[in-house]
């Protein structure tokens, strides 16, 4: 079956996702609004801020000083659903792939769906919804109360592992991550709960699709006005910015790439979202 | 289908930036290695499909943001709708691109003066924390700025967001309290399609000058 593609090969070679593991696993004890998981505050190292640093000592100082503090808040315990979307549609038309207006969805908006309101072979109801743009994907969060996490919110999460609240420097953790990256997607996609684990419970931040952030137009790549300039050298020149160490986080990394390729219409075939509520903000 | 992952027109910078990291294995990129596209970056400038495509990326004004104007008056996004404009996000206390944004589109508004009237000039702050309408009649009178033609326009922090998601600003809150931005100038017609795009300030305002006239046609 015909699966839209709109994107080269160089960039089908770099984009893999996707990985199983063995079945779902408890998480720990969780709290929270129905659905979602209470993760508790905490602080994790972005990685366009890691510094350089003369020897080890002063970079892991340097590394904690760089941390950045993240409020505890709810996350949705998977990524939103077909399902999901489907019944956020038949009550909001004007977020149906025929009727959504062009400046907030794509051409590819919805596109693996059979129809407006029926989902086919390419969407198993389980599965994660993805073909959303930003637009639609906090639209579908706010008639729930909700909104998408911001970078520093889903970073701190991605960081853990299933036993470590920080496995950002756990080699077979990012081993892990770097194989999945170079592995292509299932069609269709799996559904929820096929991904990985976290030490939250929170599930399938990797393993399933790439997720919208709120704020994924903070990634200043382009180099055009005086603040990029700095932000720029680190991520385009990231690996030397980072250090041969710091160069293993190379999943973050390609997070960070990939956020920056996006505009919010955009509507793609291995981007998914969750949301969050009753967060204290980051910083 | 993974073959999305990068969308869209900033494929080939990201897909080369991520080569030349393999590649390099640590080694610094140097410009000449840009990935942007050539003719991104001999201009900077982004002519935005015609017709086709313009329609296809929508109307601003289908955003129902609240606007508060420099006088303080409170007004629609749609409420712009009907006049050329040429407009950029800035914030009044920056002190170095957001200047040289302004100056550029000055310049521009000097180059009309007299043969294009009806060409409104928007500066949509990103600074809902302190440009208020006090900050922004400051920053229009230090920047000698003629009202009749220029507004400058704060929103809520999550209409400042929006906007910018829809006009492709990136910007993000150092912790020193600079905005860290691109720095574009767009030029919107009437009905509120984007017209033009430029990235970064240019020393050559002929392309802006040529996307007004003809968003005026």
């Amino acid at each position: 079956m015909h699966y839209p593609v709109r994107l080269p090969a160089i960039a089908a070679a770099m984009a893999g996702l996707l990985f199983l593991l063995p079945g779902p696993r408890p998480g720990l004890a969780r709290e929270g609004e129905p659905g979602m998981i209470r993760v508790p505050a905490g602080s994790y190292a972005p990685l366009y801020r890691q510094p350089t640093a003369a020897d080890d000592a002063a970079a892991d100082a340097a590394r904690e000083s760089a941390r950045r503090r993240v409020a505890a808040f709810d996350m949705d315990e998977y990524p939103v659903t077909n399902a999901q979307f489907l019944a956020f549609v038949h009550q909001h038309p004007e977020w149906r792939r025929s009727q959504a207006k062009r400046l907030f969805v794509d051409d590819n908006y919805l596109a693996h769906w059979k129809g407006d309101l029926e989902l086919g072979p390419l969407a198993p109801p389980g599965s994660p919804v993805v073909n959303v743009s930003w637009f639609a994907a906090r639209a579908y969060l706010r008639a729930r109360g909700k909104d998408l996490p911001t970078v520093d919110q889903w970073e701190y999460v991605a960081a853990a592992s299933e036993t470590d609240r920080d496995a950002s420097r756990d080699a077979t953790f990012l081993g892990r991550l770097r194989a999945w990256y170079a592995r292509s997607a299932p069609v269709p996609l799996p559904a929820v709960g096929s991904g990985a684990g976290t030490v939250y419970g929170v599930r399938d931040v990797h393993g399933l699709v790439w997720e919208w952030t709120l704020d994924f137009n903070s990634a200043l790549v382009t180099g055009e006005s005086r603040g990029d300039s700095a932000l720029d050298r680190t991520l385009y020149c990231g690996s030397g910015a980072m250090g041969a160490s710091d160069f293993e986080n190379y999943p973050a990394f390609m997070r960070y790439a990939f956020r920056s390729s996006l505009e919010a219409r955009y509507s793609i075939g291995s981007l998914g979202f969750r949301g969050v509520k009753n967060g204290g903000g980051t910083r | 289908m993974t073959g999305n992952m990068f969308p869209g027109s900033a494929r080939w910078f990201v897909g080369g930036l991520l080569t030349v990291a393999i590649a390099s294995g640590g080694a610094c990129g140097r410009q000449a290695e840009s990935p942007l596209p050539a003719d991104a970056r001999a201009t900077g400038a982004h002519e935005l499909p015609a017709a086709a495509g313009a329609i296809d990326q929508g109307s601003i004004f289908d955003l129902d943001l609240a606007l508060v104007d420099q006088e303080g008056r409170q007004l629609r996004l749609a409420d712009l709708r009907g006049t050329v404009m040429l407009a950029a996000m800035v914030y009044t206390s920056c002190d170095s691109v957001c200047i040289m944004v302004t100056e550029q589109m000055k310049a521009i508004e000097r180059q009309l003066a007299g043969v294009d009237g009806h060409v409104r000039y928007t500066l949509f702050s990103l600074d809902p924390g302190r440009d208020t309408p006090e900050a922004m009649r400051a920053f229009a009178r230090t920047q000698q700025l003629d009202t009749a033609r220029w507004r400058l326009l704060a929103a809520s922090e999550d209409d400042v967001r929006t906007l910018a998601a829809v006009l492709g600003v990136r910007y993000q809150l150092e912790e020193n309290g600079e905005i860290a931005h691109s720095a574009m100038i767009f030029v919107i017609d009437g009905e509120g399609v984007v017209r033009h795009r430029q990235v970064g300030v240019g020393p050559d305002g002929g392309a802006l000058v040529a996307a007004v006239r003809r968003a005026r046609d």
